[in-house]
């Protein structure tokens, strides 16, 4: 394929997302199963298309040459490009750069030539572009640039595909914007879309691809035996240290149980990895009345072994027996109290004083010495 | 020696021919009313004491005649050298006499006394113990308890320490306890 058959293929493209953009907005989209992920965390890298020729917006197939893919995740809005028409064709080098979360937001600019001649400003959850490019229509250069973080565009010959694979979680609670590509219904499909949205059975689980980091929300409704713990995907659950500003990760504790109760728990980074049958933990509302846990009770974990003796556990609830002095039932079961009377064994009698000598006793014989005894006082 | 027991026999003889009353030694006896004692202890209360020592030394002096002087009276044993003079006193007709020791002091008890002044019977006693004895004895009243006259018998000294006590209204009891000091 010529450079020129690139072109016009990529003008076409163009024009067909123009088109779509400018078309209102059929249904909303359902909501997605990432409640509690930010808006976005990976924005559009810039995209500078200095268009240089006008094109006409003409629709394009989707398929038309299977040979490079472009794989490109829907962004929060496509840009608009002023008035639906470029000035200027399309170069043919197209710079497509990643950026992350912490970089300033992606611009597109369509240079001078565009009628409106305004920034758009694109924000996306990631772009990624897989570009097939035979070996022998690219130079040295080229090649060199493919193995950078920044791409350039291939030449003509390459084939674009647009993937659906990851839309921010505000598409459920704000309208989608007017650019927004909406897919055909497959041919496969046995019913049409747009057909019985009430009756619509819940969409598929979206869960970002392994090489993404992310985690599936934990906020997601339950969905029976389809909720598969990411079980080769826990990044969160790394040491990895955690910016402030960044909301806590999955697997981290709840700042504050509030008396709910956490079956399936968490787990402290740097253990080991988690085996299969490793149920996914679900909050439940305390019941009414009962009390906090206390601050060490810390979430059970189930069906990761025989479960071990907590420090705050009632030793009624694990079996454990109760040391120490039981609590007397009632007042008026308990005994009376008697003392216990400790008494001497004293001998019954005993000479405790000894007489030393004798007392001066006057008894008279004769009459005389009476006389003389009461003479002399 | 005599024995403990007093005999009366022949202790007054009347001479009615001749109209005189003597003792059983032919000494003179005069029968005197306890009235006629009375007015003289209240006419003259010393006449009535010298009167009382006159006849107390008559007493004396037959109990020390039948003991055998008063040397044998000293070494007499009290219950005859008691009987004795209670004998003597009881033929005079003055009342029964006992003696008490309290502790060292000798305490003479007269009961049926005929008259109530205990200075007449404090000279009788006075006069017989010491023509019986030979000593000089003094008497002191303890007071009187219904028909009895207790007197203590000892020195002249002690004998006005009692009367002192006694007159305080002292018990003899108390009285005979703090002349002894403690002694018993």
């Amino acid at each position: 394929m010529s450079a020129q058959e690139q072109i016009a293929k990529l003008e076409a493209l163009l024009g067909r997302v123009q088109a779509r953009a400018a078309e209102p907005r059929a249904r909303v989209a359902p909501p997605m199963a990432r409640g509690a992920e930010p808006v976005a965390n990976l924005q559009a890298a810039p995209v500078a298309l200095e268009l240089d020729e006008p094109a006409a917006p003409t629709p394009a197939p989707r398929r038309a040459v299977p040979a490079n893919e472009i794989t490109l995740p829907v962004m929060g809005g496509l840009p608009r490009i002023g008035g639906g028409e470029l000035d200027s064709p399309l170069p043919e080098d197209v710079t497509v750069a990643r950026r992350k979360a912490s970089e300033p937001p992606a611009t597109m600019n369509y240079g001078a030539a565009s009628d409106s001649g305004a920034d758009v400003h694109v924000e996306a959850e990631e772009v990624e572009v897989d570009i097939d490019v035979d070996e022998a229509e690219l130079g040295a250069s080229e090649a060199e640039a493919m193995a950078s973080t920044a791409y350039t565009a291939p030449p003509p010959a390459a084939e674009l595909e647009v993937v659906e694979e990851e839309e921010p979680e505000q598409a459920a609670a704000t309208p989608r914007p007017a650019n927004e590509i909406e897919e055909p219904a497959p041919s496969s499909s046995p019913r049409p879309i747009g057909e019985g949205l009430d009756h619509e059975p819940p969409p598929p689980i979206q869960t970002p691809p392994p090489e993404s980091g992310k985690q599936p929300s934990a906020s997601a409704p339950p969905r029976g035996p389809s909720i598969v713990p990411p079980v080769a995907r826990e990044p969160s659950i790394l040491p990895a240290p955690v910016a402030p500003s960044e909301p806590p990760p999955v697997s981290e504790p709840p700042p504050s149980l509030e008396g709910h109760t956490l079956i399936g728990g968490w787990r402290e980074p740097g253990l080991g990895p988690q085996g299969p049958g490793m149920p996914l933990g679900v909050r439940v509302p305390a019941p009414v009345g009962f009390p906090p846990p206390p601050v060490s009770a810390a979430p059970q974990t189930i069906g990761t072994g025989p479960s071990q003796p907590s420090v705050g556990a009632s030793p009624g609830a694990s079996g454990g027996e109760v040391v120490g002095p039981k609590p007397a039932r009632s007042a008026a079961v308990a005994p009376p109290m008697a003392p216990a009377v400790t008494r001497a064994e004293l001998p019954a009698a005993g000479q405790v004083a000894r007489f030393e000598g004798a007392a001066p006793t006057f008894a008279p014989t004769t009459f005389g010495e009476l006389l003389d005894a009461t003479l002399g006082l | 020696m005599a024995g403990p027991v007093f005999d009366p026999n022949a202790a007054v003889r009347f001479d009615l021919a001749k109209g005189a009353a003597s003792d059983a030694r032919g000494g003179r006896l005069l029968l005197v009313s306890a009235s006629a004692v009375e007015a003289v202890l209240l006419a003259h209360p010393d006449a009535a004491i010298a009167l009382g020592e006159e006849v107390g030394r008559a007493c004396g002096t037959r109990v020390a005649s039948r003991l055998g002087g008063d040397a044998a009276v000293r070494a007499a044993q009290l219950e005859v050298v008691v009987t004795q003079l209670a004998g003597e006193l009881s033929v005079a007709g003055l009342g029964v006499l006992h003696l008490e020791r309290w502790g060292r002091a000798m305490v003479l008890v007269v009961t049926n006394a005929p008259s109530s002044k205990e200075s007449f019977f404090g000279a009788v006693l006075e006069g017989a113990l010491a023509t019986a004895t030979g000593r000089d004895v003094a008497t002191a009243s303890l007071g009187r308890e219904g028909n009895e006259i207790r007197f203590f018998v000892g020195s002249r000294r002690t004998a006005d320490r009692v009367k002192v006590l006694a007159s305080q209204g002292k018990s003899y009891a108390e009285t005979l306890a703090s002349i002894q000091g403690g002694a018993s």
